[in-house]
C-alpha cells in the first residue's frame, strides 16, 4: 500500500526544530503551496507496548475530531499525512510558544487571535515526562464533579475550567493547585467553601465521594481584591459546586462583565511576548515577574 | 445467471478492482456479523463500511490481503467510536481473527497503512455515511 506520501511531505519545507518527545516531534515548515508557516506534528505509533492493540484510540479519535472541527478559536488541522509508522499532522502556526503544544494549552496566533490546541493528544502522545505535569495541570482545572468520580457530566466541567484559568489571570499564579485528587478537593473547599448536600444536590451520591472537614470559604472579593463586582459575579457563577447551576457559556456572555467597559482590545492590539511594549513592560516588571514565572513557565499567554 | 452477469458488469466498470462484486458483498456482510457480535452500532459499521468501500475503490485489495483491511476497516471504526471500552477492543481483536481467521500478528500492522491510504481522512461526512446506515437498519 504505497502512497504518495513523498509528495506531500515535500510540500513543506522544513524551517526549524521546535521540540522533542518521545512521541512526538515537532518542526516549524514553510507549506510551498499556500506559502505559510505551519507546525508539524510527527507521531510516532510503531512503539512496541503502545502497539498490541493497534494505534491508540485517544490518538484516532483525536484526528477525527480536528478534522470535524473548524472554529475560529481551535487550531486547525490543516492537513495529515503518514509514512511507515509517523504520523505527521500539519498545524497553524502560533507565534507564541509552540514548543508547548499540549492540552490546556491557549494559544494566540499572529493577530491576537485565542485558539485552543491540542485536544488531549498529548494525553495519548506526549512523552512520559511530561505526562506528570499534564495531569497535574488537568487537575488544577478539574471540577469538583469529576473529583468525585462523576461519570455522567456535562459542559459544567468546561465552565469550571474556564473558572480557574480566569483566576489564575487575575493571580497570576494557578488559583487551585493540589498535588493530589484529595488535595485538590481540599483546596477548592478551603477557598470556596465545603459544599452541603443543599448547596449541591447529588453530591454524596457520587461514587468517589468522601467527607470533608467543614471549610468556610473565604469571600471571593478578599481572593481577587482587584476586581470590580461584574468580575465577580461572574467567578461567583462559574465556581458553583452544583453542576445544573453553575454558569453556562451563554449565560455568561450575557453578564454584565462581558458588556461593562473597558471592552476588549482587539486581538491585533494585544501586547505579544517579543513585541517591544512587552519587552519593555517585562523590564519594568522584572522583580515580580521572576516570582510569577518560576511558577508560570509561559503555561499561558495573555 | 444474474450473479455472474452483475460480476461481469462490474468488471467492466471497475477494471482496475481485482476482486468480483459478489466477494465485496460477501466480505461487508462479514464484517457486519463480527460487528455486531462485538456490540458495535450501525453507524459504526457504516464508517467502516465507508473505509472498506475508499479502499476497493483505489483498487488497493487483492486475495491476500482482503480480509486484512476488512478487518482493519473494522477495527478502526471501532476505535474512533465510543462503542468499545478499552479492554472490548482486545476482545473485538480476537473475535475479526476469528471471523476473518486472520492473524493479529498481521492484522495490527495493516492498520496504519490503511490508516494512511485514508489519508488519515477518518472524519466521514453524513452523506457518505448515510446510505450505508440506512440500509443497515432497514435490513434489520
Amino acid at each position: 500500500m504505497a502512497l504518495d506520501v513523498k509528495t506531500r511531505a515535500k510540500r513543506y519545507e522544513k524551517l526549524d526544530f521546535l521540540g522533542e518527545g518521545q512521541f512526538a516531534t515537532v518542526y516549524k515548515a514553510r507549506d510551498k503551496v499556500t506559502d505559510t508557516i505551519v507546525a508539524i506534528k510527527k507521531i510516532k505509533v510503531g512503539h512496541r507496548t503502545e502497539a498490541k492493540d493497534g494505534i491508540n484510540r485517544t490518538a484516532l479519535r483525536e484526528i477525527k475530531l480536528l478534522q470535524e472541527l473548524h472554529h475560529p478559536n481551535i487550531i486547525g488541522l490543516l492537513d495529515a499525512f503518514g509514512h511507515k509508522s509517523n504520523i505527521s499532522l500539519v498545524f497553524d502556526f502560533m507565534e507564541t510558544d509552540l514548543e508547548d503544544l499540549k492540552p490546556n494549552n491557549l494559544l494566540l496566533d499572529g493577530s491576537g487571535v485565542l485558539k485552543l490546541a491540542d485536544f488531549g493528544l498529548a494525553k495519548a502522545f506526549g512523552s512520559p515526562n511530561r505526562v506528570y505535569t499534564h495531569q497535574v495541570v488537568t487537575r488544577w482545572y478539574r471540577s469538583p464533579e469529576l473529583l468525585f468520580g462523576a461519570r455522567m457530566y456535562g459542559v459544567g466541567v468546561d465552565m469550571w475550567a474556564v473558572g480557574c484559568i480566569l483566576a489564575e489571570l487575575l493571580l497570576r499564579i494557578p488559583f487551585l493547585a493540589g498535588d493530589s485528587d484529595l488535595d485538590q478537593l481540599t483546596k477548592i473547599f478551603e477557598a470556596l467553601g465545603t459544599p452541603t448536600e443543599e448547596t449541591w444536590p447529588g453530591m454524596t451520591n457520587l461514587p468517589d465521594y468522601v467527607s470533608f472537614k467543614i471549610f468556610p470559604g473565604t469571600p471571593l472579593e478578599h481572593i481577587f481584591s482587584a476586581a470590580g463586582d461584574d468580575l465577580l459575579e461572574l467567578l461567583q457563577g462559574l465556581f458553583t459546586f452544583n453542576p445544573s447551576t453553575r454558569t453556562t457559556a451563554t449565560q455568561a456572555l450575557k453578564m454584565r462583565y462581558f458588556s461593562n467597559r473597558p471592552g476588549p482590545t482587539p486581538g491585533a492590539q494585544l501586547p505579544r511576548p517579543n513585541s517591544s511594549v512587552e519587552a519593555l513592560r517585562e523590564k519594568e516588571t522584572v522583580g515580580l515577574k521572576r516570582k510569577i514565572d518560576a511558577v508560570m513557565k509561559k503555561k499561558l499567554i495573555f | 445467471d444474474l450473479k455472474k452477469d452483475m460480476n461481469e458488469t462490474f468488471k467492466e466498470k471497475f477494471p482496475h478492482i481485482k476482486l468480483t462484486l459478489s466477494k465485496i458483498r460477501s466480505l461487508k456482510r462479514e464484517m457486519r456479523a463480527v460487528s455486531e457480535e462485538c456490540g458495535l452500532q450501525p453507524v459504526t459499521i457504516a464508517m467502516a463500511f465507508v473505509y472498506f468501500e475508499k479502499l476497493v475503490l483505489q483498487g488497493r485489495l487483492n486475495k491476500q490481503n482482503r480480509k486484512l483491511v476488512a478487518a482493519a476497516c473494522v477495527l478502526l471504526a471501532a476505535k474512533i467510536s465510543s462503542d468499545l471500552r478499552k479492554p472490548e477492543v482486545k476482545q473485538l481483536i480476537d473475535k475479526l481473527e476469528e471471523c476473518f481467521r486472520i492473524n493479529r500478528r498481521e492484522l495490527i500492522p495493516l492498520e496504519f497503512p490503511v490508516l494512511v491510504a485514508l489519508e488519515m481522512g477518518l472524519y466521514l461526512p453524513e452523506s457518505k455515511v448515510m446510505p450505508h446506515y440506512r440500509r443497515l437498519v432497514q435490513q434489520g
